[in-house]
């Protein structure tokens, strides 16, 4: 070949080269103003959509839910029938819907009152006509009014509550809102005037007719042992509020799908996930194991993606991580901080679904040295546990914040579909006892929550199972 | 082989009685004392009476692991075992919804295992619908006090 073909050749990869990059950044950043972007007008027709498609980075439309505090359920007590909705229903936004203007009274102050409850009181309140929220995690005053979307006002009594009662009293025209603080054996009630007939109609028009399926663990008095210790086996206790199903109803089964479809794909999307933690792939050591795990080695940490779908970021140390604050942070800041983080990866990821995390960890407005952000995946309105080979892994996403920094963070990623079939899971009783077989250690059984859920481990169909929470860890027995 | 007729019959016999003896009863007659068992712990009802709005009750306790309950209900004088029954698992609790009829439902939850028996008396009213809605239909307001 003659020597000014070569250069002629080598000019016009080197020309072509240049326009390639100069696209990619321009595409990649918006230069007009707010509302106006030529190239994303130009990709609106199809023969400029192919030629920006080519240049552009493409990453999936997934995205995380609002739903992070969202209340983890919602229980229409009807005196006697009672009914249990699950974020994603009708009945449990209705339900919150008539419970915003309650808690917009408490927020706003005015001519609200308020004292303790006991528990014996709390209880009573279970047994007759009330709609109880659980919200699945502690919080503060504060927090409880953000979730309901409220500004703060007189909601400071409330220092750790992860439930809520709101009662109507019909026969005074006045409406209670408790709060039970975990950290005492008190609860705090607020009485309002008015709300109340509109919220007995509720509670009616949802109870009527249905039947008593679900009992608290304290009305059926296994909240309290039964102090016979000649039997010589475990005894299990619930924790008071602990609802306790006799609902037989089939829940459609859950088909997981790789989010990474082969090894080429992993490796694609891998440098994408990169990004979430601050770093290009040019600018760190790649390596990719014979079980196809890309890791990621730099100077200060180390990020992995695996096949499976487990996204791990960790800092060899507390200050080359992700720096959140100066040293102390709140747990709301960190939250939404590690959820941005989480935002990108699922986009780098391309999944295109909308992941449901919902915040599993105390949240208040402390600022604090240390505090780990736990989130579980929801799906069909049932929480995704997994089952890893390191045992159950209660958590989709787990990070860790010290001093400022984030210093790890892991996140499982996979596609979620419904099914069309539907199983009904075994009986509670026989789950508990089925636990109770296995169990091996010599600590007594106190169960904090018992909960339907899809227990998954790789690409296949799972379906519905009882999920125990004991003694600060989780079991999902067969 | 006359000998070994008579063996035979008495060993049949045996075991039939043996069998008998752990098998619970058909019925048992009110007053019939309870057997020296101590299989379970009845925690609802808390106590030998209750009543209730609803048209079933749980019945919820603590047990030995791998003894039988079943449960007995008053018919024209007699107690006559019901289709409610279950086996105690390592779990040690158990809770049963009962249908119940309108009025006083007499009832024996009969535990039995090896052939020892415990019987827990217990009397649950089903109070019916009625009663609720003259309660649910009396509402004070600013208007009925001027």
């Amino acid at each position: 070949m003659k020597k000014e073909t070569i250069k002629n050749i080598i000019l016009t990869l080197l020309i072509v080269n240049c326009i390639q990059l100069t696209a990619q950044i321009w595409l990649d950043e918006k230069l007009w103003p707010e509302g106006y972007d030529f190239f994303e007008f130009t990709a609106q027709f199809p023969f400029f959509d192919g030629i920006v498609s080519m240049f552009k980075n493409v990453n999936g439309d997934g995205e995380i839910s609002d739903a992070t505090l969202s209340p983890n359920k919602v229980v229409i007590n009807g005196g006697g029938a009672r009914i249990v909705s699950y974020d994603g229903t009708d009945t449990f936004t209705s339900a919150l819907s008539l419970v915003v203007p309650c808690i917009e009274e408490i927020a706003s102050g005015g001519s609200v009152s308020s004292d303790e409850i006991t528990v014996s009181q709390w209880q009573s309140m279970l047994r007759a006509k009330s709609i109880y929220i659980n919200l699945g995690f502690e919080t503060d005053g504060k927090n409880v009014g953000d979730i309901f979307g409220q500004p703060l006002s007189d909601l400071s009594k409330v220092s750790n509550a992860d439930s809520i009662i709101i009662y109507p009293e019909l026969m005074l025209n006045c409406t209670y809102v408790c709060f039970k603080n975990t950290d005492d054996d008190y609860g705090v009630r607020y009485t309002l005037h008015g709300h109340s007939e509109q919220l007995t109609e509720f509670i009616k028009q949802h109870t009527e007719g249905q039947k008593n399926d679900h009992s608290f663990a304290f009305e059926l008095r296994l909240d309290k042992d039964s102090q016979q210790d000649d039997w010589g086996q475990h005894l299990v206790t619930f924790n008071p509020d602990v609802l306790l199903s006799m609902d037989n109803t089939s829940v459609s089964d859950l088909v997981v799908k790789d989010v990474f479809a082969d090894t080429e794909n992993l490796s694609k999307r891998a440098d994408e996930i990169l990004g979430a933690f601050g770093y290009k792939p040019s600018q760190i050591r790649k390596t990719v194991s014979q079980d196809g795990v890309v890791t990621y080695v730099e100077n200060g940490a180390t990020v992995r993606v695996s096949p499976d779908g487990t996204v791990e970021y960790n800092a060899i140390a507390t200050d080359k991580g992700i720096k959140v604050a100066d040293t102390k942070a709140q747990p709301s800041q960190i939250v939404n901080e590690v959820l941005e983080i989480a935002k990108t990866v699922i986009s780098a990821a391309d999944l295109e679904d909308t992941v449901i995390l919902k915040l599993r960890t105390p949240l208040n407005d402390t600022p604090v040295f240390s505090y780990t952000a736990n989130f579980t995946r929801y799906f069909n309105s049932l929480p995704v546990i997994y089952n890893k080979k390191g045992g159950t892994e209660n958590y989709t996403l787990t990070a860790q914040f010290e001093n400022g920094y984030i210093k790890s963070f892991k996140m499982i990623l996979q596609g979620l579909l419904v099914s069309h079939e539907q199983t009904a899971p075994k009986p509670i009783l026989v789950t508990i006892d089925s636990f109770c077989e296995t169990y091996k250690e010599s600590e007594a059984i106190t169960v904090e929550d018992i909960l339907k859920c899809y227990y998954v481990e790789n690409q296949g169909t799972y379906k519905t199972k009882w999920c125990i929470k004991y003694n600060g860890t989780v079991a999902v027995p067969e | 082989m006359k000998k070994l007729r008579i063996l035979s019959a008495l060993i049949t016999a045996l075991l039939v009685i043996s069998f008998s003896a752990y098998a619970a009863p058909a019925t048992i007659a009110p007053g019939q004392t309870g057997g020296n068992g101590n299989f379970i712990v009845i925690q609802n009802p808390p106590t030998d009476k209750a009543a209730t709005f609803d048209k079933s009750y749980i019945i919820s306790g603590y047990g030995k692991q791998g003894v039988n309950v079943y449960i007995y209900k008053l018919e024209n004088g007699t107690y006559v075992k019901t289709d409610y029954s279950w086996t105690i698992g390592a779990s040690g609790m158990f809770f049963k919804k009962i249908n119940l009829t309108k009025g006083t439902n007499a009832l024996i939850c009969y535990a039995e295992d090896g052939g020892v028996s415990q019987s827990v008396y217990l009397q649950i009213s089903y109070l019916g619908t009625d009663l609720t809605n003259k309660i649910n239909d009396i509402r004070i307001s600013l208007d009925t006090l001027k």
